[in-house]
């Protein structure tokens, strides 16, 4: 639980390209990777955090999610994937912070795993479930640049499924 | 080697052999040649066991060594060749592949499993977009298949055939939990239902969850053919199913015509039991409402959507009392009721229920109405309909109602003065004599769209809570568009009592600081006012924190802006 002090706290932040993010600890600790290293650093407000495997655009905009639900409930503890009810809803601010290129949306999903932000993770990959929701394989190709690397026998145990598939 | 071929040639043919192999998909998981293999070794076996190193056996073990250094030589100018063939297909693809690093090619595998995850819960592709995410690649089709989740929802659709309904089952695993969907439309025969179920049967005791979906156009069976069909055909199949927790049986767009919606009820129907699941908790129906011998009745979770229609209302409201009196076990139990085209007033004063119908268990009632005409909706229908309840034990009550615009069009200018809105909220609280255990409500009267459009020409109306009504609440939470004010009208034999502690103001967007201050005069006029303890001020975008400070002081006021 956090306390007042710390509310008011600042953490530096430093990104693989070496620029420096100075950011509340309340915003910064949405992050579950930046908390626990908060936690082992102790007191010490001057030693900047390394973050080696995000760069600087992409942690301004994960901070810009952060800043946003800085006050949202901490999660809830992990449950079973399985008994998770999954939806593909996804709240309207988060819709509009997620309309990026793709590139980007696979830097912020990357991100948020590597900094432990499971709510913006969710985000990211229902954004990407939405978009290959409801498509054909060679749709979901296209779409993501996938190359076919099925081998002649596979493509055959593929077009069996589909026969399969249209057999009634 | 053939006496016409040269070393050479006989060398290419080597070359030829291995790109033929390497065609075959086997090949590229490797292959590893045992020293057996070799007629050399069979060879050398021979003439090693005669022990006898005279000139001919070293004469002919010389000759197979010279001929195996050839091989090792030839194998080495082959490996280095291929190598150079690769590296030349290398060079040309790394520009293509390092721009395919990016987007999936980058993502681990634990992230993409739980994309599919997200992207396989869509209830109209079900295992059907699993399939196909299984052919995009090959590393997509090896996290397909190794998620045994993703084909553990079985779907009955028109187009579906049985092997492909084996083939998920079979995927599946064989401990994962099942959710089955039946999809039956005007396209899918009727025996198709049990065919499904006889092939899904074995796995009867993974379901976790069974839905029901019947959506008929009335473009080719007409309307003969309905969900109660349905029920009875699925019903009557003996299964086991201990892991079974949610039942939803739902009707769509059932019409006597493309433009008549119908209504048929299902109280003549005998429902027998043919299924065993003791620890079935949740029930949601849309536009059915089960008949009374409804086999579960001891659910405790009830969630039901339903479209009141004008010719049928009567009925529906009817057979939704007697269903809900039969249902002996429900705790908790949400109710969409949505009003089509005035049917609320089109009852009149014929709708009249003389007898109480009692949900002995149930604690939480959340209650939705959309559509509800003004002034006559309230009377004819919610009232009878809310009398006509009788829940002691109820703890929780939501009530949410949506007006049109037709409502604000109505009324016009006039709409502030009217009451009207009062007049609902009287209407729509409960009893204090018989549900003297409600101590949380929540009340949110909203506009819809085009009636937030209408407002802006008249002025605010106002909603007046009847605090005398809810002796017994200690929080509420008010959303409105209405002004807010409290009044107190003494009922007989009932204690002056003022219990509400938490007052919470949610979403309140026409809410200045001039409003709350009548609000909170209001409740000072009742003697309410003292007795708060925490005013929680929400979402209120016309109020700021200053200005509600100043009129709720800072021991009771908490201020959220999200």
């Amino acid at each position: 639980m956090s306390t007042t002090e710390d509310k008011t706290r600042k953490v530096k932040l430093v990104t693989s390209d070496n620029e420096e993010f100075e950011v509340d600890w309340e915003v910064a600790t949405r992050s579950v990777l930046i908390k626990h290293m908060l936690e082992d650093i102790g007191e010490s407000e001057e030693q900047a955090i390394p973050l080696p495997n995000v760069t600087a655009n992409v942690l301004k905009k994960v901070l810009e999610w952060c800043e946003h639900h800085r006050k949202d409930p901490e999660p809830a503890p992990e449950s079973s994937d399985d008994n998770r009810k999954r939806t593909l809803e996804i709240g309207d601010w988060d819709a509009k912070f997620i309309q990026v290129d793709q590139e980007m949306l696979f830097e912020i999903i990357l991100a948020a795993n590597y900094l432990d932000i499971k709510a913006l993770l969710d985000v990211g990959c229902k954004t990407v479930a939405n978009m290959i929701k409801g498509k054909q394989p060679e749709e979901i190709r296209k779409m993501f640049n996938i190359v076919n690397d099925f081998t002649p026998e596979e493509e055959a145990q593929i077009k069996k499924e589909n026969e399969w598939a249209e057999d009634r | 080697m053939p006496m016409c071929m040269t070393p050479a040639s006989a060398a290419m043919q080597v070359l030829y052999a291995l790109e033929t192999a390497s065609e075959k998909s086997e090949a590229r998981h490797g292959f590893n040649f045992r020293e057996s293999d070799w007629s050399a070794r069979g060879e050398f076996d021979k003439l090693s066991r005669r022990n006898l190193l005279n000139a001919e056996t070293i004469r002919k073990l010389s000759s197979v060594k010279h001929r195996l250094e050839y091989i090792v030589k030839l194998s080495e100018s082959l490996a280095s060749s291929a190598s150079e063939v690769l590296r030349l297909y290398e060079r040309h693809l790394e520009p293509v592949t390092s721009k395919l690093s990016k987007g999936f090619a980058s993502i681990p595998d634990e992230i993409i499993s739980i994309i599919f995850k997200y992207s396989a819960c869509d209830e109209q592709q079900g295992t059907r977009h699993a399939i196909w995410l299984s052919q995009v690649s090959r590393r997509f089709r090896q996290l397909a298949l190794g998620d045994r989740s993703l084909w553990s929802k079985q779907f009955l659709w028109y187009d579906s055939s049985e092997n492909m309904v084996k083939t998920c089952i079979k995927r599946s695993g064989t401990n994962a939990d099942f959710q089955i969907v039946v999809n039956a439309t005007d396209m899918l025969p009727r025996y198709a239902i049990d065919n499904f179920l006889r092939v899904c049967a074995p796995t009867a005791s993974r379901w976790r969850s069974f839905a029901l979906i019947c959506d008929w156009d009335g473009s080719r069976s007409g309307p003969n053919f309905y969900i109660n069909d349905s029920v009875d055909d699925i019903g009557r199949q003996i299964l086991a199913l201990p892991r079974l927790r949610e039942l939803s049986l739902i009707q769509r767009h059932y019409r006597a015509t493309p433009d008549v919606l119908m209504w048929r009820s299902s109280m003549g129907y005998i429902r027998e039991n043919s299924w065993d699941a003791p620890n079935l908790q949740v029930v949601r129906c849309v536009e059915y409402i089960p008949s009374p011998t409804f086999p579960f009745a001891f659910v405790s979770q009830f969630t039901m959507s339903l479209t009141l229609l004008p010719l049928h209302i009567y009925y529906q409201i009817g057979d939704l009392l007697v269903f809900l009196s039969a249902m002996e076990g429900l705790t908790d139990m949400e109710l969409e009721l949505k009003i089509h085209g005035n049917a609320d007033s089109a009852m009149g004063a014929n709708f009249h229920v003389d007898q109480t119908f009692r949900c002995a268990r149930l604690s939480s009632l959340r209650l939705h109405i959309s559509g509800l005409t003004l002034p006559s909706g309230p009377y004819c229908l919610l009232e009878p309909f809310l009398e006509a309840l009788e829940m002691p034990f109820l703890g929780h009550l939501a009530l949410h109602v949506t007006l049109g615009a037709s409502v604000v069009c109505f009324y016009g200018p006039r709409l502030h003065d009217t009451g009207v809105l009062s007049a609902l909220a009287n209407i729509l609280l409960p009893s204090p004599y018989t549900h003297t255990r409600l101590t949380s409500l929540d009340i949110n009267i909203s506009l819809s769209d085009l009636g937030k459009e209408e407002l802006r020409t008249t002025n605010l109306p106002l909603l007046t809570i009847p605090l005398a009504r809810i002796p017994n609440v200690t929080t509420l939470t008010i959303s409105t568009f209405c002004r807010i004010s409290f009044s107190w009208e003494e009922f007989l034999s009932m204690p002056s009592k003022r219990s509400l502690r938490r007052l919470r103001i949610l979403s309140c967007d026409n809410m200045d600081a001039g409003h709350l201050q009548v609000m909170i005069r209001s409740l000072k006029n009742v003697d309410a006012w003292g007795l708060l303890d925490r005013v929680l001020i929400q979402k209120c975008s016309s109020l700021d924190e200053e200005s509600a400070l100043l009129a709720v002081g800072k021991e009771r006021m908490r201020f959220m802006t999200w």
